[in-house]
Parts: C-alpha cells; sequence; structure tokens
C-alpha cells in the first residue's frame, strides 16, 4: 500500500457540483448562499483528510474481485490494476451530524461540499498518478468504482484489503457502505506506452450507469464522471 | 509492580538503545507469502520462514522481536481454517525457539495490532467488542509466554484504550504502545501527539512511541512531539520512507534510514527499530550506527490535561470554562429527555455550549427513577459523536461513573472526588484504571469545614491520597467551594482565600462552581461574572458556569484580553459585531426600514433570518396579532416556498432556512397565546413515525423530511437509522400510527423497506407508507407495498396533510 499527501490547494472544488449536489442548479444564487458555501467549504478543506491510498496488482491477481461485463469491458487489455482510496477520514463525518442539531440547512450545504470535495480529491489524485506514471512510459485510464454497471459492491470490501492489507483506514461493511462516510474506492487500468489503445473505453460509461435513461442530470446536458475530459485527452 | 513489570524496566536500563525488528510481511512476501491470506497461518503452515526472519532479525541486533501475530484478533481471523489459540501458541513457540537459539538475551513482543474494525463513532464497532477480542488475545500472549504486549499501528484512540486495559486487566505483562500518525502530526482519525502520549500515560502503558507510515525524517513534526511530551521511554519504528507506485522502491537505504533515526535517538528515544520497507540490512545499519552514541535523558515537565479523542487540554494553558447546562437539577426539559431516552436533545445542549465558548462540558445524569449507568453511558456515547471537546463526568455513583468513563473514547475528568471513605474506596480507583483527571472536592465524614484553611487540611488529604494511588500530581484540580451567598455570606471571600491557600500551599489548580454562589439571589448573571473576574484575576484555572449567560463569556473574554490574548480579542470584537452583522455581512437589501412589520417578517422568513422573524414577530404580537399570523401568513408563506423549490427556484438549504424562521415565529405565537406544545400534546393518532431501514445509516435525507414535517406541526417519532423492521411496526403500535416515512440510499437496503412496511401492515392495516430515497424509483416504491412516493424533501407535507386531512396542523387541535 502506499500512502500520499495532497494540500489543500491541489484541490480545486467547482462550486457547480456542489450546487449540483443541492439539486437545484437553476435556482437562484442568493448571498446567503454564497456566503453558507464558502463557510462550509473553509470548514471541510480545514478539518479533513487529504491523503490518498494506491496499490499496484496484476489484473490476474485481482481476478476474483473484477466481477462483470462492464468493470472488464473497462479495463480493456490493461494487464495491470491501479486501486484508489480516497477519504476526508472522520472528522468531516462529525462536523455534519453536529450542524443538523445546529442549523439543518447549513447541515445540507455542509453534506453537499463535502460530496462534492471527496470527489475533487479523487481527481486531484487521480491526475497526480497519471502524471507520475507518464515518467514510467505508463498510462493509466479512468476510474471505475464498485456499483458502476454491473461491477458489484460486494467487491469492495476485497479491494480495501488490497490497499490497506492488515491496517485499514477506509471500512466497508457487509452493503458496501463505507466509513468514513466521504471515502471513494475505485480501480483504474494501467498499461506500458503512452496512449491506451483499448477501443473499448470509448463507450459512454453513462450507458453503463444503473439510472441510464432516466437520469435528470444527463437529460440536462450534464453527467456526473470525467469521461469526457478522458475522451478528450485520447483524441 | 510485578515481576514481568520489573524485568523489563531493568531490561531497558541495561543499555543506552533497544533495538527492535524490522518488517515482517514484505520479509515473508521473499519467501512466498501470498497477501490474500493472512501471515499468521505461515506459524503453522511454514513455521521455518517465520523462524529465519526472527533469527536473521536476532543476528542483526534487535533485541525485543515480534511475534507474528498483527492479525491474531478474532475479527481478523474469522473464517479462518485454523485456530486462533493454535496460531498465537505456534506464533510464541517459534519467537521464543529463535531466541534461545541466538543466545542472546532478548524479549518477544507480542504483536497486538489493529482489529481492522472503525470504532465508534466514526463507525459501528463497539469498546466492548474491542474490549474482549484484545482480551482474549492478550489471555493467549499471558499463557505462551510473551515477555510483553505491544499494542502497534493503532490509528484510533478508542480502540488503543481498549486494548491498552484489556492487556493491564487481563496479565501482569508490561504493556508498550505505538500509534501510526500521518506527517502533519495527527494520526487518520485526528487524535494530536501531546492527546495519544498523556492518554496512554495515564493509562499506564510502559512505553510508547509511533511505528509505520513514512520515513523518520518526514514524521520530525511527529517524533519533536513525542520528544516534548513523554515523560516515558519512546518507541520510533518507522517505514524505509515512502515507496515509488511505478517501481515499488523505498527510498530510503539502510544507511540513510540509520542517519535519520540517529539524528533523533541521541534526543532521547529508547527503543527503535523499522516497519514497512525495512529488513535486516536496515536493523544492522543502525545497530551499527548508534553503537558509540548517546542518548539525551529528557525531563518534560507535565502540567495536567483532559482531552478529546483528538485535542488536549494543557491544564496550565488556562483559565477555562466548563459548560455546566447538561445538569438535570432544575431543568424539567433535561429530565424529561433523559426520561425518554431523547439524548439528541442533550446533544443540542452540548453542541450549543460548545458554540457559546464552553472548552469542556460537565455531564450530569442524576434522575431519580431512571437508570441512570444506562443514561451516561448513552450521553457519553452520544456527545464523542457531535463534540470534539473534553467531558467532565459528574456523579457520585460509581456504577455510573464507570458507565461514562468506559464509554469515554479520550482523557475525562471526574467531578468529583471528596474525602470519603466510601469514595476513596471506590472512586479513586476508577479514576486511576481509566486515566482521569479529578476534581478534589474538599469535603469528608467528619463535619463540613468552617473554614478556609480547614478546607485546605481535606484537600491536602487528599492529594496525599490520589499521589499514593499513582495519580499525577497535575491533574488534580481542587474545587475551593462556593457556598450560596444567600446561605453565607462570606461564601465569596472564603472561596478567594480557599484560592490563595490552594496555590500557596498545595501547588494544585483550582476550580469554582459558579452558579452555587448565586443561588436564589436576583442578578444571577451579574454576580456569577462579577466574582469570575475577580477569582481569575487572583488565579482560578476552571469555572463552572453556564456559558449561554453572555455575562459569563464577556467576563470570561475581557479578562483574556487584559492578558494580552489575540485570539479572544478577536472573539470579542465578532461577538459585539453579531449584532450589526446579519443583514451587512450577508450583503442582501437590508428589510426596508418603512415595511409594514407583517411584510418585514415574510421578508426575513424567506431569507431564512432567524432573529429578524423573531423581532419582528414580538412587535407583531405586541400588536395584538395572534393566531391570525399562523394562518394569514406563515401557512401561506410556508406553502409558497415549498411550491418555490419543488419548481426550482430556491434551493433546499434556502427551504430549510426559511422553515427555521417560521418556527422561530410559530414557537413564540404559541407561547403568547398560551397554546400547549403540538408536539407534546399532539393526540394519538397524529403521530408519524420515521426511520432510516435496517443496513443504511445516511440519516441526513431522514432529518431533513423531520424539520419539514415538525416546522408544519407535525408530531414525529424518529426510530433513528439503521432501524429493524420489528422496531418500526412496534412503534406504529405503540404512538397509533398512522403513517410512517421511510428512507434509504443504498439499493443494498431497499430489500429491509420492503420487509418493513409487510410486517408493519400485518399488525396495523390502516397505516400508511411514504417512502424517499436517492435510490427509489416511484415504481419500485409501489412495487414493496408504499402508499406514497416522496419525490424530494417538501412532498411529505402534502402527503401528512392528505392521511391527516381531517385534522388540522400546528396547535389548532
Amino acid at each position: 500500500m502506499y500512502s500520499y499527501q495532497l494540500e489543500p490547494q491541489d484541490i480545486p472544488l467547482e462550486r457547480r457540483s456542489v450546487l449540483r449536489l443541492l439539486g437545484r442548479e437553476t435556482a437562484k444564487f442568493t448571498a446567503a448562499l454564497e456566503q453558507s458555501l464558502t463557510k462550509q467549504e473553509a470548514l471541510i478543506r480545514a478539518k479533513s483528510q487529504h491523503r490518498y491510498f494506491v496499490c499496484r496488482e496484476r489484473r490476474s491477481d485481482m481476478a476474483h474481485l473484477l466481477v462483470g461485463e462492464d468493470i472488464q469491458r473497462h479495463l480493456g487489455t490493461c494487464p495491470e490494476v491501479v486501486i484508489l482510496a480516497v477519504s476526508l477520514g472522520p472528522e468531516p463525518d462529525l462536523l455534519i451530524r453536529r450542524a443538523q442539531l445546529q442549523d439543518m440547512g447549513e447541515a445540507m450545504v455542509l453534506d453537499a461540499v463535502a460530496s462534492a470535495y471527496v470527489e475533487a480529491l479523487a481527481d486531484a489524485a487521480e491526475e497526480r498518478l497519471r502524471k507520475h506514471f507518464r515518467k514510467f512510459d505508463l498510462v493509466l485510464s479512468t476510474r471505475f468504482a464498485p456499483g458502476y454497471g454491473d461491477f458489484p459492491l460486494s467487491s469492495l470490501q476485497g479491494l480495501l484489503e488490497f490497499v490497506f492489507g492488515a491496517n485499514p483506514q477506509i471500512y466497508c461493511d457487509t452493503k458496501g457502505l463505507m466509513q468514513p462516510l466521504k471515502s471513494i474506492v475505485t480501480v483504474l487500468g494501467l498499461m506500458p506506452g503512452k496512449q491506451l489503445a483499448v477501443s473499448a473505453m470509448t463507450e459512454d460509461a453513462c450507458s453503463l450507469c444503473f439510472m441510464a435513461g432516466r437520469c435528470a442530470l444527463r437529460s440536462r446536458g450534464g453527467y456526473c464522471g470525467n469521461f469526457k475530459q478522458f475522451q478528450a485527452e485520447r483524441n | 509492580m510485578s515481576n514481568a513489570k520489573e524485568r523489563f524496566e531493568r531490561f531497558l536500563a541495561k543499555k543506552e538503545f533497544i533495538f527492535l525488528d524490522g518488517a515482517t510481511g514484505t520479509e515473508l512476501q521473499k519467501f512466498g507469502l501470498n497477501l490474500s491470506q493472512p501471515s499468521e497461518y505461515w506459524n503453522l503452515e511454514e513455521p521455518q520462514y517465520i523462524q529465519a526472519i526472527h533469527q536473521g532479525y536476532l543476528a542483526a541486533g534487535s533485541d525485543i522481536i515480534y511475534a507474528n501475530t498483527f492479525g491474531s484478533s478474532k475479527a481478523k481471523l474469522a473464517g479462518s481454517p485454523f485456530a486462533q489459540e493454535d496460531l498465537v501458541k505456534a506464533a510464541l513457540e517459534i519467537g521464543l525457539k529463535a531466541i534461545r537459539e541466538s543466545g542472546k538475551e532478548a524479549l518477544l513482543a507480542y504483536d497486538m495490532g489493529p482489529l481492522g474494525k472503525l470504532m465508534y463513532p466514526s463507525g459501528n464497532f463497539t469498546y466492548d467488542k474491542a474490549y474482549e477480542d484484545f482480551a482474549g488475545q492478550v489471555r493467549l500472549a499471558a499463557t505462551y509466554g510473551a515477555d510483553l504486549i505491544l499494542i502497534e499501528t493503532m490509528s484510533d484512540l478508542y480502540e488503543l484504550k481498549a486494548a491498552i486495559l484489556a492487556a493491564k486487566d487481563n496479565s501482569s505483562l508490561p504493556v508498550v504502545c505505538s500509534m501510526t500518525f500521518q506527517t502533519d502530526g495527527r494520526t487518520f482519525n485526528g487524535t494530536d501527539v501531546e492527546t495519544y502520549v498523556n492518554f496512554a500515560t495515564s493509562l499506564g502503558v510502559e512505553a510508547l512511541g509511533i511505528n509505520c507510515s513514512n520515513g523518520p525524517q518526514a514524521l520530525s513534526r511527529v517524533i519533536e512531539d513525542l520528544l516534548r511530551y513523554s515523560r516515558i521511554p519512546i518507541l520510533l519504528k518507522p517505514n524505509a520512507g515512502m515507496p515509488d507506485p511505478a517501481t515499488g522502491q523505498y527510498n530510503l537505504t539502510p544507511k540513510s534510514f540509520a542517519k535519520e533515526m540517529g539524528h533523533f535517538a541521541k534526543r532521547g528515544i529508547k527503543l527503535l527499530g523499522g516497519c514497512c520497507g525495512t529488513n535486516t540490512e536496515y536493523i544492522r545499519a543502525l545497530s551499527s550506527w548508534l553503537s558509540k552514541m548517546e542518548s539525551a535523558k529528557r525531563k518534560p515537565v507535565y502540567q495536567g490535561s483532559a482531552s478529546s479523542s483528538v485535542e488536549s487540554l494543557n491544564f496550565a494553558e488556562g483559565p477555562f470554562l466548563i459548560g455546566e447546562r447538561i445538569n438535570p437539577s432544575n431543568k424539567e426539559a433535561l429530565q424529561t429527555a433523559l426520561q425518554e431516552e431523547n439524548y439528541a436533545y442533550v446533544a443540542k445542549m452540548a453542541v450549543e455550549q460548545e458554540a457559546c465558548g464552553a472548552q469542556l462540558l460537565d455531564v450530569n445524569v442524576s434522575v431519580p427513577g431512571i437508570d441512570q449507568a444506562k443514561a451516561m453511558e448513552q450521553v457519553v456515547l452520544t456527545l464523542i459523536a457531535v463534540c470534539q471537546i473534553p467531558l467532565v463526568l459528574d456523579s457520585k455513583d460509581p456504577a455510573v461513573l464507570e458507565a461514562g468513563l468506559k464509554a469515554y473514547n479520550a482523557k475525562p475528568i471526574i467531578n468529583s472526588l471528596s474525602y470519603r471513605r466510601s469514595e476513596l474506596q471506590t472512586i479513586l480507583p476508577l479514576a486511576k484504571h481509566y486515566g482521569a483527571s479529578l476534581i478534589l472536592l474538599p469535603l469528608s465524614d467528619e463535619r463540613m469545614p468552617s473554614s478556609a484553611q480547614e478546607r485546605i487540611e481535606v484537600l491536602a488529604r487528599l492529594k496525599e491520597a490520589c499521589l499514593a494511588a499513582g495519580h499525577s500530581e497535575a491533574d488534580l484540580i481542587a474545587d475551593i467551594l462556593a457556598l450560596p451567598l444567600e446561605a453565607e455570606p462570606k461564601a465569596a471571600r472564603d472561596c478567594l482565600e480557599t484560592l490563595r491557600l490552594c496555590q500557596e500551599q498545595l501547588g494544585l489548580r483550582t476550580l469554582v462552581g459558579l452558579s452555587n454562589l448565586s443561588y436564589h439571589l436576583p442578578g444571577r448573571a451579574k454576580i456569577n461574572a462579577a466574582f469570575l473576574q475577580v477569582a481569575l484575576s487572583a488565579g482560578l484555572d476552571f469555572a463552572l458556569a453556564d456559558p449561554l449567560q453572555e455575562e459569563i463569556i464577556d467576563s470570561c473574554l475581557t479578562y483574556r484580553i487584559l492578558q494580552a490574548d489575540w485570539d479572544a480579542l478577536d472573539a470579542f470584537s465578532r461577538r459585539e459585531a453579531d449584532d450589526k452583522r446579519a443583514a451587512v455581512d450577508l450583503k442582501i437589501d437590508r428589510i426596508d426600514a418603512d415595511a409594514n412589520p407583517e411584510t418585514a417578517l415574510a421578508f426575513s422568513i424567506r431569507s431564512g433570518l432567524l432573529d429578524e422573524a423573531k423581532k419582528l414577530t414580538k412587535t407583531l404580537l405586541g400588536q395584538g396579532r395572534g393566531l391570525d399570523l399562523i394562518e394569514a401568513l406563515l401557512l401561506p408563506l410556508l406553502d409558497d416556498l415549498g411550491r418555490a423549490y419543488q419548481e426550482g427556484e430556491i434551493y433546499l438549504p434556502q427551504l430549510l432556512q426559511a422553515a427555521s424562521a417560521a418556527q422561530s415565529a410559530l414557537d413564540l405565537i404559541r407561547q403568547k397565546l398560551s397554546l400547549e406544545n403540538h408536539t407534546e400534546n399532539a393526540e394519538k393518532g397524529q403521530a408519524i413515525v420515521m426511520a432510516t431501514v435496517q443496513g443504511d445509516i445516511h440519516d441526513i435525507g431522514k432529518n431533513i423530511a423531520k424539520t419539514i414535517l415538525e416546522n408544519y406541526g407535525y408530531r414525529v417519532v424518529d426510530l433513528g437509522k439503521d432501524v429493524a423492521p420489528e422496531s418500526v411496526r412496534d412503534a406504529v403500535l405503540e404512538h397509533d400510527c398512522r403513517l410512517v416515512g421511510l428512507s434509504a440510499l443504498m439499493t443494498a437496503t431497499l430489500p429491509a423497506m420492503e420487509t418493513t412496511i409487510r410486517i408493519t401492515k400485518e399488525a396495523a392495516p390502516d397505516c400508511k407508507f411514504m417512502l424517499g430515497g436517492a435510490v427509489l424509483t416511484e415504481n419500485y416504491a409501489y412495487k414493496i407495498g408504499a402508499d406514497y412516493f416522496c419525490a424530494d424533501a417538501n412532498s411529505d407535507v402534502a402527503i401528512a396533510r392528505e392521511v391527516f386531512k381531517d385534522r388540522q396542523e400546528l396547535g389548532k387541535r
């Protein structure tokens, strides 16, 4: 297991990603909401962990966990797999619990900021890894997590054991619920070369999602992954 | 002290540095260990490789080797083909054999790692379960010949506590502990070094330190803190730096590792070894590098502490304010909450006090007729989930105190110990066992002390008893005993004299319970604040008072400002500016000064301005308005806000903030009109039961729905999260409930929804179900038996109106 540190300033947080989680991208953006967002973002940045945990394995050693057609399609011909785990740690969970006792509106904003921030942390960690591997002529795919398509949540526990071994920092129960709550565990393909030569990865990741066909976000032209960025890079 | 501990002390004293071993897991991989199975299996399957690793480290210079037992907990070995006892026995036999054959005088440590479970409150694993698992391991370790218990790679202070106490309660072996810190000076769970050092030392470990994470130099901040704070021998067992994910190589060579270790060793580290990435070459280089070095003798000064799980209060950095409000005496609502096991109410009191400036919280649950031990345990567990300031456990009942001490995940203060035989026999040993600091009360089995000097004499005897029991003097706080001025006019002067004599003759920290002084007098807050200033100037360390009294906070802040504390000046300036802050800082249009109060009230509610809403409501009530405000203004306003939310014009937080402002107006109207609280007097059949289903702990959606429903005047029976189907059914029957709201955020828990609906409707066929949650679709909701589907947070209100359409909300019963 490899564990690395990012700094808060390395993690840009798009306001749009928070607003999407608040469910009303078209709503009027008041000064009160702006103040709340600014305050909660500062709090989350101050109280979160900024570590990411990485493990690199042969794909064949993980065959029992990479279950389902969709993950296989995503990994294409990559011979190796990188498991990336990030977490904001337990403090944001405590802050959200506490905020619910004081002001439910602020608690909601805090929860949305924390959810967006952990995604931003994963993005920043992924980008750093991608750049690092590039120096060794290794190319990294995009993220694909248990719960996407037919990649089952039941694989999470095994992935965490690969990353953390005997000393977990992120935990998972039998139903796939991770604790601390603001945690992400995801799988990326790794292969030698300068460019991913995997035709399967041109598929729209949204088509694999259980909300495919009824996603309010897609109906407005948005998406929750970074697949388009990946496509732009490839092309 | 046990023989084993004396032997360990002599062992440590024999050499300048004691060398530990290096990594085991990575070394076993070289022999072909597959990481998909626990390395402990090789204790039985391939013992020769374990033996070879031990022999290698002993030859390289190790004085203490770690048995291959890191993952030997019942939790980690669940499903193992081998019995835990067989694996542990084999591990210890291999280690002892390696030591015998080496001919060295070396020790074998039982290596006890984390259980791999996330402890409460971050997770669901309880202290009791953790303790039991560790206790079982310790008994095996003692049976099969370990020389010491070595707890390592911990990142959770609560889990560490369980491990240390399990070790101390179940064997007489010496106990050493080690936590894993990040380079920013905290564990993953947020604990800082000072908190860890103070707590582990107070629990009675023989040595402590850090392991894993990174290389020595990268951990310099953590090591500096260890050297600064630890009064007992220090252990340092870091990694060989950081591995490169592209190459797999660690960045420190054996020589560079030894050099970095040497830099810290000579400043006072006693036990040294290596963790991930190290091997016999690293240990050999280390022992060679340090062979001619001497270690500095450290003498850190300990000044007393209490802590939460993340941070310590150093008693020398006071004065400190202890919030006193969690005490049921004269607080009917708190008594009711404790009787009804409504611990969320207590949590709100705690958060409120912390927000006002309390730095510690006193917790007293003395309500006749309730199970006070259970109440203390549950209150403490509730508070550690939402607060990060130390707790003061306030009880004279040892069973109640012990419940709180066990539940608390850090170093508390006990309020209090007096010089009475029963307390010396019960409370004093409890405090020692659980590592608590103590408030000493100058009362004894003899007569009540009538002068300051008599109080000092009792305190002196108490101090002596505490020191004899092994407490640190710095952890003792003398209560200078404020009696009511109403009964004793000289009470304040006696207090100040006691304070002076405490400092001069006993050298103890001091505390006063302010509210006692002004009991039954008019202007209590002013009297308390005035005495507080005088006492602080005389050197008082702790004040137990009501932080919601502005005079108390102002008194504390102004005292600190006069001591050149600029943080206090900032806090004071913010408080002074608060009245003007709301409209100005929010940069919204100010309420039109010419607007009539009704228009202004509507504006303030829409904008979520709670204080403005309260002021305007009082104005309108003063003009003779009342119930009509609810019907003509508040209800239509809430409906319009709900519509605006559903049509995408406003965000849910805005709706919630507006609802809170509306609620504050409603509360004032009801008080004025002497309407009974609708949540207390709602007739049977009016309640809505809400829960997050079994297996799911996401509850924010449910909490939002509950808030909105309560704002509309509905009584909500909140069962919490991860609620079993039977509990929902039973609550429906108990409250004769007609509507249940269920939420789930995970597809895996949807079957639990179906079961809940089915068994509840079997018992209460007329009960309606409304379901909500991000993973739910309308079709699925109806498929599993729901009567209503909640598309968003505001739908619940429309549903509740339909279900209760023969009743009106908001107190008109």
